[in-house]
């Protein structure tokens, strides 16, 4: 699918003492969901943030909207006022008020629309022991809720990209798929031109939402693509124990049983499994994920 | 004028403002009234040392761990109006802090006009105004340091043994100026001054030094 790209990355690098991301190309789409998928440590954060302008110092380059660069967005208002970024950390002073969250984003952001982030709240149900209170502290409310007041701040702008770093990871089931009717709505609003970068572990929970999929491991693109062309890509198989010595020559990845093995395989590769007794099926989103994470990663597995 | 005092609301809530702008203050003019009867112009010190405990102590509730590599400024760095609106919030709280300070040492200082102090009336001005220069200075250069923790108990340890320096800075300028008598009051005016440019400029400073620095990381 051919599509434009809301932010481009390119040949990106940046080091820390253990941990080095490396990216040389990834292009985001415009007017999808975007799921950063990876391990703990993979480099989703690192990735997120500096294509929200949180840290500036890195090698290569990232693009905005097709057309601005990392200077534009630092230098001209209307790019980085087009961005919403949500993150984990401290993004609300612990001390303030509900009611100064407000005022501060009002005085911060321009374009913030005070009204319609009371009516966001409201509609995220957004309480503090079932009643909201202006006077209650930022540090005194649960993650779920500092979630849902982040969400209901980057909602509350008129804003192009989304940027959230596990924006589902503190939310209840019931509140994660409002989370989803959220994005889609969102994606709706302006007729492809609005678009969502999201990293997440929930992926079973945020798979209904995803568009595009990239796949982050050891700080490097393992995999990236629409998840239905993934789909297409990638074949899920299950085989009996008898077959297992051929699959582990021609599986992508695999794990094994006492019955079998299961695992993802390249659908081209697929005839080479002709002769075993298997079965197969379109993977899931997280068994694609969980597979290509496996197959790239340094964690020491069973 | 408006967005001065949004801006510094953001750091110094409604509590603070009240205890530290109007219950404090007026303590002070109330102690003062007390003693300056016995101990004339001697009071203003004792005031001095109130004022800049007050200020060191309390500036934990609002800046409290700003200049430190682990404060997260969150929001601020997430649009372009952040430095613009944090280096407002801070220049507010300088401002309020000198205008605090003179008002306190301002009136204390005219009670002592009317008091048995051996002073004559021009000396007792320029003490008054000596003293806030310092009381400002010192308080500026201490915060300055203070932020650097977040701790409460390591704050107000620090704390301590800093306004004990600069009270200890104090009993100099007591010293000579009673015991020596060769005191020159206006190069003491002048010093603080060059004290308080210095406060105020590490006071603003470093915190937006502090916020540019969160956009980089140490690499190896």
């Amino acid at each position: 699918m051919e599509t434009q790209a809301v932010i481009s990355c390119i040949n990106i690098e940046k080091k820390y003492k253990n941990f080095k991301l490396k990216v040389d190309k990834v292009d985001f789409p415009k007017g999808f969901a975007t799921a950063l998928i990876g391990e703990n440590g993979a480099g989703k954060t690192t990735l997120l943030e500096l294509i929200a302008g949180l840290r500036l110092d890195h090698e290569g380059e990232i693009s905005y909207f097709g057309k601005y660069s990392e200077k534009d967005r630092e230098e001209d208002p209307v790019v980085k006022n087009s961005i919403g970024y949500t993150g984990t950390g401290n993004y609300f002073m612990p001390g303030w008020n509900l009611k100064q969250t407000k005022e501060v984003q009002e005085l911060l952001f321009d374009g913030f629309d005070g009204d319609k982030y009371d009516e966001i709240l409201k509609e995220l149900a957004f309480s503090a022991d079932n009643k909201t209170d202006a006077n209650k502290k930022v540090n005194s409310l649960s993650d779920g809720n500092k979630t849902k007041l982040m969400l209901a701040g980057v909602l509350s702008r008129n804003t192009d990209l989304l940027l959230m770093d596990e924006p589902a990871s503190a939310l209840d089931p019931l509140m994660r798929e409002k989370l989803c009717e959220i994005i889609r709505e969102y994606l709706a609003e302006a007729e492809g031109e609005k678009s969502v970068i999201f990293s997440t572990h929930n992926i079973a929970d945020m798979e209904n939402v995803t568009d595009y999929a990239v796949i982050v491991e050891n700080g490097e693109i393992a995999e990236q693509g629409f998840v239905e062309d993934l789909k297409e890509k990638y074949t899920y198989v299950k085989g009996d124990k008898k077959d297992e010595e051929l699959g582990k020559k021609y599986m992508y990845d695999m794990t094994t049983n006492n019955y079998g093995f299961e695992g993802l395989c390249l659908s081209d590769d697929l005839d080479k499994l002709a002769g075993a007794d298997i079965i197969t099926e379109t993977p899931t989103l997280t068994q694609l994920s969980v597979g290509i994470m496996r197959a790239n990663t340094r964690l020491k597995l069973a | 004028m408006k967005d001065m005092l949004k801006v510094y609301r953001i750091f110094c809530n409604r509590i603070y403002s009240i205890v530290v702008l109007v219950l404090f203050p007026a303590l002070a003019i109330g102690i003062y009234t007390m003693l300056t009867g016995r101990l004339a112009e001697w009071s203003l010190f004792i005031i001095a040392i109130y004022m800049m405990v007050l200020g060191v102590f309390g500036d934990f509730f609002c800046y409290n761990g700003i200049n430190s590599k682990d404060f997260q400024f969150g929001l601020f760095r997430n649009t372009l109006n952040g430095r613009k609106n944090l280096k407002l919030a801070i220049v507010t709280d300088q401002i309020r802090r000198l205008l605090q300070i003179s008002f306190v040492l301002l009136i204390c200082g005219a009670i002592t006009l009317s008091s048995n102090s051996t002073l004559n009336k021009c000396e007792i001005v320029l003490l008054t105004l000596i003293l806030i220069a310092f009381v400002y200075g010192a308080n500026s250069i201490i915060i300055s340091l203070l932020r650097f923790i977040t701790e409460y108990t390591i704050y107000m340890g620090t704390a301590f043994i800093l306004v004990s320096i600069f009270g200890a800075a104090v009993s100099v300028l007591i010293l000579y100026r009673y015991e020596y008598m060769t005191i020159n009051l206006w190069a003491w005016l002048i010093v603080f001054i060059v004290l308080d440019v210095i406060g105020s400029f590490l006071a603003v400073k470093m915190p937006l030094r502090n916020f540019d620095r969160s956009f980089k990381e140490r690499e190896v």
